[in-house]
């Protein structure tokens, strides 16, 4: 099985080198504590944001520490209309939105990468192409389309159109073009059907990048603004949209506390699925041949 | 293995349920949008005694100033609009000119209340004798000043500048260095960022400025006046003794630290922000009075404030005008006031006592009377809804960044804005 | 010529299998970018529609707020790419071997501000470079030097949307490329340690090569967040200032399409955007294909 990769193995198993130079250890920690530190900094503000009172966030220069903890600010944000209720419906949104990526896109990534037919160039730049299009400028003329099959209200017309994107058609794509084409032909030569090879050998050896494909589109669709305020009204909204309403019209001063709580509450699900995950792309290898 | 396809089988049945699920209404929805801080307590006793007395289900749909604009274009285009929707000044005659909004000049001119409004209120959602809302709140910019401050100054707290020579000694008395560090920690004045919002705080100085804003006929943006360019002098002198914001800071940037660092003397900001204040900063002991204007000039100021309006299309229009009337009877204007510290345009909410005995928005009541609507809205009549939404934000700002962040001589920043605008208003009627 | 009985079954699988998302793709991304092109080429908009012709493309061609946004996206586009490549590519390096302790941590936190909203993540950016009260000028200050006007400066405020798009999106960036590293068999670098390739050796002429595709789907990924998704923090922070310098195609886009409600404009944009994209992609997928043999 393939064992992994070690960039800095100077060491060996052989107990007779001498140890690591040391400056390569503290240079690489250093660079990752410090990017460490950068990336979770504003994190620290946000929750100190969703900590401080109405008075405190109003201030300016803000402050960063607040002076008492509010956590009933998390209350507060909850009694602001049926809460679970968005939950649920960004959970639907982003879960259904993971899943369908995760099939329709590899399949397709599949084809694309290793299968050879009339026309194959021609649809993969069409496939490709559609990541290009802005989700910004879709969104009108996909609602009217929602509008006019009747789809308004409900969660088939939110969910519906982003069944699959070239995005994650061209990610899967490109991870599956270095899977080695020898274990797919000789799969076929031991009469595997093309569906099984698909389940039993792609899907397997794709993990890493299905890993990084669920994440990432969970957290796309998770916080997916523009496309849920237009189309989902009322109980259907989802978390984000709710939380830019607090934003205001800075009229009246924006509630930064109740926004930090929303945003934390956004970040929640996301965070727990990328730790719960992220094992998985590194292990991906395991049942490959080595050869 | 079995346990897998039995999870794949619930998974696909639970889709399908999801999938086909509709959000069925019990009774008629009545579908409102409007700003979330306008969305009153009182409003919503109005909303609730409607679906009582018309058996409509009313749902509110909150979106603020940003969010609001994709989400009504999709709305309009898609032909899915609200039965009521609250509008901002200019964004009423854009609709109205597209042809999105309900003509309501019969239903208003057979309307005796109408005739309480304030005139130049009452004519504001209109074009070319077509109205096309209701003028629900009335605001307008005037200058907050800090009473302690002026003390401390020596300044006589009841008598802030009145003329524009005048603000620049107070303004120059107020800015004091401290701590001596060599820097200033007092401000005399506050100078928004553009985007100050939710006027920008720039028109309230045109419209102080008492320039006009058009040429002879009417039909072209005129600002390459000797009013608008003595307002820029003016501006960069006063910039000399003032905390200067961000352009591309925080837009409440100068109202928040005015309230709560008060380290600044006046500042130019609208009745949104007493309510504001009493929230975070109900110590604060600050007044307010008419924006300072040349010398000789009368009194000038910037108005504001939303209309409500009927979108086209929807099957309830009476009904909904039945509602307008609702939310704009007196009695619900003052009960706002006194709870919400909201703004409004009729003269009988203005003469109500209990208006009158409250000290600052008793104060409003006659400020807003010498406000000409903002210039933008002046431009949104030119009968050029694109071009006017691009003079009124995109040049706009690029006039304040060159007059106040760059320093360029106003004469030529404001011939240039006034050429780049008519460009923009001939090409947009030319197709 | 008749075609083997197996290889047409093959062609029929795949495509029988890419027919779900060409109907998709086709219904709703196809369509409607059919829509945007009739759309650009009328004047009004719903019922008040009419076709005027390629005249919107002219005006554009002739403005001047098209060629300063094509400017500003490609300055943006190309620091913000290089930047986020590059980091994501170092980090993802380092994060990868086993030796270092809580790699997970750090994974976890690199990656973390991809998982905040992108208005969230420009409010906090826009207070934290505040050029009086931020405290990234206070650490500056710390350490001696003087603070910079972030984002006053038209060159500078460029510049700091770059940093902000790229700390936002460098775990990204570097999740990708981590992938993409599982899929490089150890076997090169154990022939290359015998061969005697040093750290850098290894790096440059086996990890690099082997994660072409891999790069290639970082860079151009990269670039379309660049070309459509940046107005985010044009919108909240800068509003396409100071002086236009930040006025990117992306947010053109959006500005004309929402705020002045002006869609044939928009949409024309929008299309041409789609058209310079289409050729970066097509030059990129040409040199990769080039590359792989």
């Amino acid at each position: 099985m393939f064992s992994f990769f070690h960039k800095f193995q100077t060491k060996d198993s052989n107990k007779n080198r001498s140890p690591i130079i040391p400056v390569w250890t503290i240079t690489v920690y250093t660079v990752l504590i410090l990017f460490a530190v950068i990336a979770g900094f504003p994190l620290f503000f946000i929750a100190s944001l969703s900590l401080q009172s109405f008075k405190e966030v109003s201030r300016f220069p803000p402050t960063i520490v607040p002076h008492s903890l509010r956590f009933i600010n998390y209350v507060t944000l909850f009694a602001k209309g049926p809460f679970h209720r968005y939950i649920l419906n960004s959970f639907i949104f982003a879960g259904t939105l993971t899943i369908s990526h995760i099939f329709l896109s590899t399949l397709a990534g599949y084809i694309l990468a290793k299968f050879d037919f009339p026309f194959k160039h021609v649809i993969t730049v069409f496939v490709l192409s559609t990541m290009l299009f802005p989700a910004n400028l879709r969104a009108i003329p996909l609602y009217i389309l929602v509008v006019k099959l009747g789809l308004v209200n409900s969660y088939a017309g939110l969910i519906i159109p982003f069944l699959t994107g070239g995005f994650t058609i061209f990610i899967m794509r490109q991870y599956i073009l270095s899977i080695p084409t020898e274990l797919i032909e000789a799969a076929r030569a031991d009469g595997a059907s093309e569906f099984g090879i698909f389940l039993g050998i792609i899907f397997p050896l794709a993990k890493p990048a299905l890993t990084v494909l669920a994440i990432f589109q969970f957290t796309l669709r998770w916080n997916m603004l523009l496309w849920p305020l237009i189309v989902a009204r009322g109980d259907l909204m989802t978390l984000p949209v709710v939380v830019a309403q607090l934003k205001g019209t800075t009229e009246r001063f924006a509630y930064w506390n109740l926004i930090g709580a929303g945003s934390m509450l956004l970040l929640f699900p996301t965070f727990v699925l990328f730790l719960l995950l992220q094992r998985y792309i590194i292990k991906g290898t395991q049942g490959a041949i080595k050869f | 293995m079995k346990c897998r396809v039995c999870l794949v089988l619930v998974m696909i049945v639970s889709l399908v349920l999801t999938m086909s699920w509709r959000g069925v209404a019990k009774q008629r929805e009545f579908k409102i949008y409007m700003a979330p801080e306008h969305v009153f307590a009182t409003y919503e006793e109005v909303f609730k005694e409607f679906e009582k007395t018309y058996g409509y289900k009313v749902r509110v749909e909150k979106a603020a100033w940003s969010e609001m604009r994709p989400k009504i274009l999709a709305d309009f285009v898609a032909g899915t609009p609200p039965d009521l929707l609250e509008s901002r000044p200019g964004w009423t005659i854009e609709f109205g000119l597209l042809g999105f909004l309900t003509d309501l000049t019969e239903r208003i001119s057979q309307w005796p209340d109408s005739q309480d409004w304030f005139e130049s209120a009452l004519k504001e959602p209109s074009y070319k004798g077509r109205f096309y809302g209701v003028k629900i709140h009335a605001t307008c910019t005037a200058l907050f000043y800090n009473r302690s401050l002026f003390r401390k100054a020596g300044l006589d707290v009841d008598n802030p500048p009145k003329t524009w020579k005048e603000m620049l000694e107070v303004a120059k008395t107020l800015t004091q260095d401290l701590d001596g560090d060599g820097s200033p920690d007092q401000y005399g004045y506050g100078m928004d960022p553009i985007l100050g919002a939710p006027a920008g705080v720039f028109v309230g100085w045109l419209g102080a400025s008492g320039t006009s804003y058009f040429n002879e006929s009417g039909t072209l943006v005129n600002l390459d006046t000797p009013e608008a360019i003595e307002l820029g002098r003016f501006l960069q002198r006063l910039k000399k003794w003032s905390y200067v914001a961000e352009p591309a800071g925080p837009v409440t940037a100068v109202r928040r630290l005015f309230a709560s660092k008060r380290n600044i003397g006046m500042i130019i900001t609208g009745p949104w922000d007493i309510s504001n204040f009493l929230e975070i900063a109900p110590d604060l002991d600050y007044s307010v009075d008419h924006i300072p204007v040349p010398e000789g000039n009368p009194w000038g100021s910037s108005g504001h404030g939303t209309h409500i309006t009927i979108p086209k299309g929807t099957k309830t229009a009476d009904d909904a005008w039945e509602l307008v009337k609702m939310l704009t009877a007196t009695e619900v204007e003052v009960e706002t006031t006194k709870q919400f510290g909201m703004t409004f345009p009729r003269n009988s909410w203005a003469e109500d006592p209990a208006i009158q005995k409250m000290p600052l928005i008793g104060k409003f009541g006659s400020l807003i009377g010498y406000a000409t609507p903002y210039f933008g809205l002046q431009v949104s009549k030119l009968g050029v809804p694109k071009a006017a939404g691009k003079i009124g934000r995109t040049l706009l700002m690029e006039l304040y960044e060159r007059i106040v962040y760059l320093e360029e001589d106003p004469a030529v920043a404001f011939k240039d804005f006034t050429q780049k605008a008519n460009r923009l208003i001939e090409e947009e009627r030319g197709l | 010529m008749s075609i083997p009985f197996y290889i047409r079954k093959r062609q029929i699988f795949a495509y029988v299998s890419l027919t779900p998302a060409l109907v998709i793709l086709g219904l709703f991304v196809f369509f409607p970018l059919i829509q945007a092109f009739m759309t650009s080429l009328s004047s009004g908009l719903g019922i008040n529609q009419r076709f005027v012709g390629f005249r919107i493309y002219g005006s554009i061609m002739t403005s001047f707020e098209f060629w300063n946004s094509l400017r500003a996206t490609l300055f943006f586009s190309g620091g913000f790419v290089s930047i986020t490549t590059t980091l994501g590519l170092a980090l993802a390096v380092l994060v990868n071997n086993k030796r270092v302790k809580f790699r997970n941590f750090f994974r976890a936190c690199i990656f973390l501000p991809y998982m905040i909203s992108m208005v969230v993540i420009a409010l906090i950016w826009q207070y934290m470079l505040n050029e009086r009260f931020g405290i990234i000028n206070y650490l500056l200050n710390l350490l001696g030097f003087k603070g910079l006007p972030w984002l006053r400066t038209p060159s500078l405020a460029l510049f700091s949307l770059i940093l902000i798009q790229a700390w936002a999106l460098v775990g990204y960036n570097m999740m990708l490329i981590l992938a993409g590293l599982q899929g490089i068999p150890d076997s090169y670098y154990e022939a290359g340690k015998i061969d005697g390739a040093t750290v850098w050796q290894r790096l440059l002429y086996i990890t690099v090569p082997l994660l072409l595709p891999t790069l290639s789907l970082a860079i151009l990924v990269s670039t379309v967040h660049g070309f459509t998704q940046s107005f985010v923090l044009v919108q909240v922070i800068t509003h396409g200032g100071p002086l236009y310098s930040t006025d990117m195609l992306s947010y053109l886009i959006y500005r004309t399409a929402f705020d002045y409600f002006d869609l044939p404009r928009a949409n024309a944009f929008a299309l041409i955007g789609l058209g310079i994209l289409m050729i970066i992609g097509i030059v990129q997928y040409k040199l990769e294909g080039r590359f792989r043999t």
